[in-house]
C-alpha cells in the first residue's frame, strides 16, 4: 500500500501546482504583462508545463494510485514487487520534475501533449513498461474468477496509451536535447492527432472509468446499475474511441474522407460514453438520499453529469459544420475544461476523499464541512470556466466568420481579443474557485493525517493489506 | 483482412467466453466484487438492496485469501 499512498499524496501536491499554473496562465491572457518579458514565464512554455502538471502529474498520479489500489482488491493479489513501484513512483516524479524543467527552457518537440524530448520520452516508455508490469501481475495472479470491470478500464487505458506514445514519439535524434518526427506533412498531423484524442480518450475517459466503475459502487453502497451494460460500454468505447482523431484537423490539408470518418466515429461516440455515465448514475437507485449527507459521493454523481455534458458536446463539436464555427476559438478550451475540471478532477476528488482514510487507518477525513466547501468551489469554479468560454467562442467565432457586403472582414482579430477580455475574466474567477478547492482538499488531508487518531483495524483490513 | 481472419479465428473461444460468463449469477458475483473485502459494507449492501453480496451468499471465490 505504500506506492499509493505515495501516489495520493503526489496527486494532490501536483494538483495544486498544475491547477495554480492553470490560474496563473489564465491572468496571463487577462494582464498580458505577467508574461514579464521573459521567455521562460512565456505563455507559450507555460501552457505545456500546465498541460503536463495537469495531465501526466495529476491525472497520472491518481491514476497510478487508484488502479494499484483497485486492482490488489478486486483481485486479491499484491503487486509482484515493492522495489519496482518504489522505481516507478520516484522514477515518475523525477522525469516529471526534467520535463518541466525543459519546457521552461523552451526544449519542445511540438507535438502537443508530446513535447518532452526524445530522452524524456524512452524515460517515459520505459517507467510505463513498469507500471505495466506491476498492474497485469495481480491479474494474472488473481484469487478471483472474474476480472473485475474497472480492471478492463485500467488495462485498456495503460496498452493503448503505450501504443500510441511510442508510435507517435518516433523520432530521428540530432542532438541530446533536439530530434525530428520521422513522420511528415499531413501524416505527421494525422499520427499527432491519433496519441492526441487517444490521450483525451485512453487516460483523460478510459482511465478515469476504471476509477467511476470501483468507486461509485463503493461510496453508494451499491453494485453497478448494469455489470453487462458495463461490458458494453467497455468495448464499444475502446473500439470506437481511437478512431475519432481526424475531428482535430477538420477543413486541413487532411483528406476529406479522413476528416469525415473522424467525425462518424466521433458522433457514434455518445452512445457509448452515455452508456457509461448512465450507468454511473443509476447506480445510485434507491440511495439518492445518501447525496444529502455526503459531499464525498456529490463529487462523484456531478463528475458524471460533467462526463455526460462534454461526451455531449464533443461529438457536436466534431460535425464539420459546428466545427467550422468552434475550431480555434475559446470553445474547445471550454470543452477540454469541463471534462478535465468536471470530470477528470472531480471523480479523482471525490477518489482521494474515500481513499485517504483507509489508506492512513481513519475512520473519516478530518472535516466533512471543508469536503462540502470544496465540493462548492470547484462546482462553481467549473460552470463559471465552461461558461466564459462558450461565450468567447461563439463570440469570437461569429466575428471572426462575419464579412462586409464588400467581402472584407467586419471586425479585426484585435477586435474579437477585446470582445474576449471579460470572458477571460470571469475564467480566471472560476479557475481561482477551483484551484483554491484543491488546496482545501491539501489542508483537509494534511489535518486528517497529523490530526486524526488511527482507527483500530480490523482483521480484514490486515489482511487485506498485506493481500 | 487479416484482423477479420484473426476474429474468426478466436471467435469460437470468444462464444465460450460469453456463454461462461454471460449469465446472470457470473455478473452478480462479478459485479460484488469491490465489496468482497469489506464484510460490514457487503452485509448492508445485501440488506439495502435484497441481492446477495457477502461472499458466501455468492458461493464463490470472492472471500479475502489469507
Amino acid at each position: 500500500m505504500q506506492v499509493v499512498r505515495q501516489f495520493t499524496l503526489a496527486t494532490i501536491v501536483w494538483g495544486v501546482l498544475g491547477m495554480s499554473m492553470g490560474v496563473f496562465i489564465a491572468a496571463q491572457l487577462v494582464w498580458p504583462a505577467l508574461n514579464f518579458d521573459l521567455p521562460w514565464t512565456s505563455f507559450g512554455r507555460i501552457r505545456p508545463i500546465h498541460t503536463s502538471l495537469v495531465i501526466f502529474a495529476f491525472g497520472g498520479s491518481a491514476l497510478f494510485a487508484t488502479s494499484f489500489y483497485v486492482v490488489q482488491r478486486t483481485c486479491q493479489a499484491r503487486l509482484p514487487s515493492d522495489f519496482m513501484a518504489s522505481v516507478l513512483f520516484w522514477g515518475w516524479q523525477a522525469m516529471l520534475v526534467a520535463i518541466i524543467t525543459s519546457y521552461a527552457l523552451g526544449y519542445t518537440t511540438t507535438k502537443e501533449y508530446a513535447e518532452m524530448e526524445w530522452m524524456l520520452s524512452i524515460v517515459l516508455t520505459f517507467l510505463w513498461l513498469v507500471y505495466t508490469w506491476l498492474f497485469f501481475t495481480p491479474i494474472a495472479r488473481r484469487k478471483v474468477s472474474h476480472i473485475y470491470v474497472g480492471n478492463w478500464f485500467y488495462g485498456a487505458f495503460i496498452i493503448v496509451t503505450a501504443m500510441v506514445f511510442i508510435i507517435n514519439s518516433a523520432a530521428v535524434p540530432v542532438t541530446a536535447m533536439k530530434s525530428y518526427s520521422i513522420y511528415s506533412g499531413a501524416t505527421d498531423a494525422m499520427i499527432q492527432w491519433w496519441y492526441g484524442h487517444s490521450v483525451v480518450g485512453f487516460i483523460l475517459s478510459v482511465g478515469f472509468l476504471g476509477m467511476m466503475y470501483y468507486f461509485v459502487p463503493k461510496q453508494a453502497g451499491r453494485p453497478i446499475y448494469s455489470y453487462r451494460l458495463s461490458i458494453v460500454h467497455f468495448w464499444a468505447i475502446i473500439s470506437i474511441y481511437i478512431w475519432a482523431g481526424p475531428h482535430h484537423l477538420h477543413y486541413t490539408a487532411l483528406p476529406d474522407w479522413a476528416q469525415s470518418l473522424g467525425m462518424v466515429m466521433s458522433v457514434i461516440l455518445l452512445v457509448p460514453s452515455w452508456g457509461g455515465m448512465i450507468n454511473g448514475m443509476m447506480t445510485l437507485s434507491g440511495a439518492w438520499h445518501k447525496l444529502r449527507s455526503d459531499p464525498i459521493l456529490r463529487f462523484l454523481v456531478v463528475s458524471l453529469a460533467f462526463y455526460g455534458m462534454s461526451t455531449f458536446e464533443g461529438p457536436m463539436m466534431a460535425i464539420k459544420t459546428v466545427n467550422s464555427l468552434s475550431h480555434y476559438t475559446d470553445w474547445t478550451i471550454g470543452h477540454v475544461h469541463a471534462g478535465a475540471l468536471g470530470w477528470v478532477a472531480m471523480i479523482t476528488i471525490g477518489s482521494l476523499y474515500y481513499l485517504i482514510p483507509r489508506l492512513w487507518q481513519r475512520e473519516t477525513m478530518y472535516s466533512t464541512a471543508l469536503i462540502s466547501l470544496h465540493f462548492w468551489l470547484a462546482t462553481a469554479g467549473t460552470v463559471l470556466y465552461i461558461a466564459s468560454m462558450w461565450v468567447n467562442g461563439i463570440t469570437q467565432g461569429l466575428m471572426w466568420r462575419a464579412i462586409n457586403d464588400d467581402g472584407t472582414l467586419s471586425y479585426s482579430f484585435v477586435e474579437a481579443l477585446e470582445a474576449s477580455h471579460f470572458g477571460y475574466v470571469v475564467r480566471l474567477i472560476g479557475g481561482s474557485l477551483f484551484a483554491s478547492g484543491m488546496v482545501l482538499l491539501a489542508i483537509n488531508c494534511w489535518l486528517t493525517l497529523r490530526a486524526g487518531k488511527p482507527a483500530p483495524a480490523t482483521q480484514t483490513e490486515l489482511e487485506a493489506s498485506h493481500a | 483482412m487479416l484482423n477479420l481472419l484473426l476474429l474468426l479465428l478466436i471467435s469460437p473461444w470468444l462464444w465460450r467466453q460469453w456463454q461462461r460468463y454471460s449469465s446472470h449469477n457470473e455478473e452478480l458475483q462479478a459485479a460484488m466484487l469491490p465489496f468482497a473485502d469489506d464484510p460490514e459494507l457487503a452485509l448492508r449492501v445485501e440488506r439495502e438492496t435484497g441481492l446477495p453480496c457477502l461472499p458466501e451468499h455468492l458461493e464463490q471465490q470472492t472471500t479475502l485469501a489469507g
